[in-house]
C-alpha cells in the first residue's frame, strides 16, 4: 500500500503543483505556513484587524483560483504577497471614495512641512530591544497616511523599485519618489519623538 | 545653511536608493562631497531605511489554524460549485420526461378505449330526455406525475374514484 506523503514535510513548489492539480489538502498547507505573512502585510496597509483578516483570507481564495497563472517566476509566498497588496490597495481606494474630502489632495499639501524639517539622527536601537523597535515601527507606521505608508512599505518591506510601485498604486514615478521621501522624513521624525511641525 | 532644493532632496533619495543612472549619480556624488545639508540629510534617509528593513513589524494571524481557514475553505467550495444553472446536463435527460408522459398517455387511452366498448345503456340514462346524462370514466380518475431529473426518479399517481 502506499504511503500518502506528509505535507507539512513538502517544499512550497510541490505543495503549488499538486494544488495547482486540484490538491486542497496542499493547498491549506501553504496557507498554514505563509498566513501570517499575508495577514501582516494586510494589517500593514490597512491598521485594522477586521479588514486585515477579510482581505487576506480573500487573497488567499484569490490565489486559489489564480493558481494556474503562476509560474514561479516569483516565489509563492511573494506572489501571493502581490495579490493582497494589491486588494487592500483596492479597498483603500474604495474607502477613499467614499470620504468626501480628497485625502490624497491633502496629504500632498501638508507633505512640504516634511521638506523643511531638519535633518535627525535616527538611532532608536540605542536603548531599545529589537522587540520594542518593532513594537515603535508599527506605531510610527500607523501615524502615516494610507499613501505614505504603503508607498513606505512597498519599498521598504517588498523591495519594490520606484516604476514598480508606480504600476501598483496607480501614479507617476514623481508622485511615488515625493511620498516615499515625506514617508522616510516623517518615519525619521516619529522614530526620535520629534513633534511634526503642523 | 542653505537649504537643498526640493528637486535635489528627491534626486538625494534616488541616489541612496540606486535609482540614478551613472552620469547622475556622479553628479549627486559630488554634491555630497561638498555639502554637508546634502550629506546629513543622506545619512537621515539611511538611516530610516536600514532601520525599517531590518525591523518589519512581526504579526500573527489572530485566529487558530483551523478557523482561518475554514472561511477560506467555504469560500472555495463556493466558488467551485457550479451555479444551479450551469449544472451540466446529461445530453439524453429529457428522454426521461418521456417516461411520465408516455404512461399518462397511455392511461388516458385505456380508459378512452374502455369508456367506448363499455357503451352500453347506462342504468341513469334517459331518466331526462332533455339533457341525457353522460358518464366518463375520465371524470373520476385523475393522474399526476413527477419527474426529478437530479434523482433519476419518475413518479405517475393514477386515482380513481
Amino acid at each position: 500500500m502506499s504511503k500518502v506523503p506528509d505535507k507539512s514535510t513538502a517544499n512550497d513548489e510541490t505543495l503549488v503543483a499538486d494544488s495547482q492539480k486540484g490538491d486542497l489538502e496542499a493547498f491549506e498547507e501553504l496557507v498554514a505556513r505563509h498566513r501570517d505573512k499575508i495577514y501582516a502585510r494586510a494589517f500593514s496597509l490597512m491598521r485594522n484587524e477586521d479588514d486585515a483578516l477579510d482581505l487576506s483570507q480573500e487573497a488567499w481564495v484569490k490565489g486559489w483560483q489564480r493558481l494556474s497563472q503562476f509560474q514561479g517566476d516569483s516565489s509563492f509566498v511573494t506572489w501571493m504577497t502581490r495579490i493582497v497588496i494589491n486588494l487592500c490597495l483596492d479597498e483603500l481606494r474604495k474607502q477613499k471614495r467614499h470620504r468626501l474630502e480628497s485625502i490624497e489632495q491633502m496629504e500632498e499639501e501638508v507633505g512640504g512641512v516634511e521638506r523643511q524639517m531638519p535633518v535627525v539622527v535616527v538611532n532608536p536601537t540605542e536603548n531599545l530591544e529589537r522587540a520594542e523597535v518593532r513594537q515603535k515601527i508599527d506605531w510610527a507606521l500607523g501615524q502615516l497616511s494610507a499613501a505614505h505608508r504603503t508607498a513606505l512599505i512597498l519599498h521598504e518591506f517588498e523591495e519594490l523599485e520606484y516604476k514598480q510601485i508606480a504600476k501598483v498604486m496607480g501614479c507617476s514615478i514623481g508622485t511615488v519618489m515625493s511620498r516615499l521621501f515625506y514617508a522616510r522624513r516623517r518615519m525619521a521624525a516619529l522614530m526620535t519623538g520629534q513633534k511634526r511641525e503642523e | 545653511m542653505k537649504i537643498i532644493d526640493f528637486d535635489t532632496q528627491l534626486r538625494l533619495q534616488s541616489y541612496l536608493d540606486g535609482e540614478l543612472d551613472p552620469a547622475q549619480a556622479k553628479e549627486m556624488a559630488e554634491l555630497l562631497a561638498k555639502d554637508s545639508q546634502a550629506h546629513l540629510l543622506l545619512q537621515e534617509l539611511k538611516a530610516t531605511s536600514v532601520l525599517l528593513s531590518g525591523n518589519e513589524p512581526a504579526l500573527r494571524v489572530p485566529e487558530s489554524r483551523e478557523f482561518y481557514w475554514s472561511k477560506i475553505a467555504r469560500a472555495i467550495a463556493h466558488e467551485m460549485a457550479p451555479a444551479p444553472h450551469e449544472r451540466r446536463r446529461d445530453p439524453i435527460s429529457w428522454l426521461g420526461w418521456l417516461v411520465p408522459v408516455s404512461a399518462a398517455g397511455l392511461v388516458v387511452l385505456m380508459l378512452s378505449v374502455g369508456g367506448q366498448f363499455g357503451s352500453g345503456p347506462h342504468p341513469r340514462a334517459g331518466t331526462s330526455a332533455e339533457a341525457p346524462e353522460i358518464d366518463s370514466p375520465l371524470d373520476d380518475t385523475s393522474v399526476m406525475s413527477f419527474h426529478s431529473a437530479t434523482e433519476g426518479m419518475t413518479v405517475v399517481w393514477i386515482s380513481s374514484y
